[in-house]
């Protein structure tokens, strides 16, 4: 019986869950470098018994090319093809798609957030200004003058890759391989690769997801409003 | 609590900040000098417990979004297309350079250019008053006076048969114009870390002094119109998530009859 009530509460949540993965991807419909995130039902069995699982919604990053946008601004840098930023969050090491980058007081390149972006060798790149020329793989030319390379990685394989939020990654595994032909667009954003129309899709599906949740519950409720009554009668 | 409220609510702000920005930017459309504002949108991140990251399952640990804010950065960098006035008076710059002008409380601060004036003290100002660092000073019986490419300011005096040399004027370069504060009447304050390098007109991209020209705004109506549209959409698929996550709760509500 109460397998019912279960199956009712893990319905709701889990269609809640699916209205905050969509509510994310629309936010972030205009964040350059963003890729969407994918809610998919995992049904985790429940230790060889009987009884419903628990409903888990998870998600999962979708890696699919963004357009490229031209801003001619010489520090936004777009990724064409295979490859992330390496970037340096304090001690950690996270990956990122997106290329909007600024200058410390010192020089350091950094993203929005302020994570130093880090060269093909490794290391903090350090400019001495804002303009200056970057090639598509990466060389950067301050006037004619090579000063650093952009270097971009790659995990081992695909799967490999684990979605820290949005626009934010981890290579699993730990290992990082250079891209050999990077290829970088200077003045370019990659835009987020959310598609509005999915994304409704998604919304009103969760919706009715909801609904059906909440019929199940009231279908129980009335079921055992009526034995209630049912057996109430019959012992009077 | 449903989190979709939120970050929908944070999406619309986020969307009509934007459109603050561009309606700026197409009010400005006409303003000489005027820069555009670039919009950034950036995610973000609720929690993201960096140092426990590496043993959460990875299909766990996404949903940690919590919305998207917006930033916006003059595209300084940018130079506006250059109108011939004829004004002897009006000083355009066709470069990346500034010139420093002498503020009211004696802070230094940055200008692309625009018609000029003598101050009451004699002093090359900017028409609103601000004379220029250099301390140009114009002789009250001063004509023609000339600005070479070069900023050297000359002028026809009385007691002189060719036009004397009254000085420089010197222009500026600023190497990452993110850290500039946009100020008032086309001016700009260079912050406290920023790197204000002295520069000769047409020395490393600052450009040369053309006299006589107005520096138009570097808007474009056609991306402005754009990204106006895109705002407009964009804040209305916020909207509907905002209602979906009401109409979520109504559900919730509506469980017990």
């Amino acid at each position: 019986m109460s397998g019912l009530v279960e199956s009712a509460v893990a319905i709701l949540s889990a269609s809640e869950k699916r209205l905050e993965v969509v509510s994310s991807n629309i936010s972030n419909v205009s964040t350059a470098g963003y890729k969407r995130q994918i809610s998919f039902a995992d049904l985790v069995a429940n230790g060889g018994t009987d009884r419903v699982g628990a409903l888990l919604t998870r998600t999962r990053a979708d890696l699919a090319q963004g357009k490229l946008n031209a801003t001619n601004n010489p520090l936004d840098i777009a990724i064409s093809g295979d490859g992330f930023f390496q970037l340096r969050d304090g001690t950690d090491t996270v990956y990122s798609r997106q290329g909007q980058f600024k200058l410390t007081a010192d020089g350091t390149v950094v993203n929005q957030q302020g994570f130093a972006l880090q060269q093909a060798g490794g290391g903090d790149l350090v400019l001495d200004r804002a303009s200056v020329k970057i090639l598509a793989d990466g060389t950067i030319l301050d006037g004619t003058r090579p000063v650093g390379r952009i270097g971009l990685f790659a995990p081992s394989s695909a799967g490999a890759v684990q979605p820290l939020d949005g626009s934010m990654f981890r290579f699993a595994d730990g290992t990082a391989n250079e891209v050999s032909d990077p290829q970088l667009r200077q003045g370019m954003t990659e835009t987020s690769n959310v598609s509005v129309g999915d994304e409704m899709v998604t919304m009103m599906a969760s919706l009715r997801q909801a609904e059906s949740g909440s019929r199940l519950m009231q279908t129980y409720d009335d079921l055992l409003g009526r034995a209630i009554t049912a057996f109430g009668q019959a012992g009077r | 609590m449903n989190g979709a409220f939120y970050v929908g609510s944070i999406g619309l702000q986020a969307q009509q900040r934007a459109l603050d920005i561009i309606a700026n930017n197409i009010a400005n459309i006409n303003t000489t000098g005027f820069k555009r504002a670039d919009i950034r949108f950036s995610e973000v991140m609720a929690t993201r417990a960096a140092a426990d990251a590496r043993n959460v399952d990875p299909l766990d640990a996404a949903l940690s979004s919590a919305g998207v804010t917006v930033d916006s950065t003059a595209m300084v960098n940018e130079t506006g297309a250059i109108d011939t006035t004829g004004h002897p008076m009006d000083l355009a710059i066709n470069g990346q350079g500034f010139v420093e002008l002498m503020g009211p409380s004696g802070q230094t601060l940055l200008w692309r250019g625009g018609t000029m004036k003598v101050s009451e003290d004699g002093l090359l100002a900017a028409s609103n008053g601000m004379a220029l660092k250099a301390a140009i000073s114009i002789p009250a019986d001063a004509s023609a006076v000339t600005i070479g490419s070069d900023g050297m300011v000359r002028a026809q005096t009385a007691d002189s048969t060719t036009p004397v040399e009254l000085g420089q004027i010197g222009l500026v370069r600023v190497d990452d114009p993110t850290t500039l504060a946009r100020l008032d009447g086309g001016l700009y304050r260079a912050d406290q870390d920023a790197k204000v390098l002295d520069a000769q007109a047409g020395e490393d991209g600052t450009g040369m002094i053309v006299q006589g020209g107005i520096e138009r705004s570097n808007v474009e109506m056609t991306s402005e119109m754009v990204q106006l549209m895109l705002v407009q959409r964009a804040y209305g698929a916020n909207a509907q998530i905002v209602q979906a996550a009401d109409q979520m709760m109504a559900i919730a509500n509506g469980l017990r009859r």
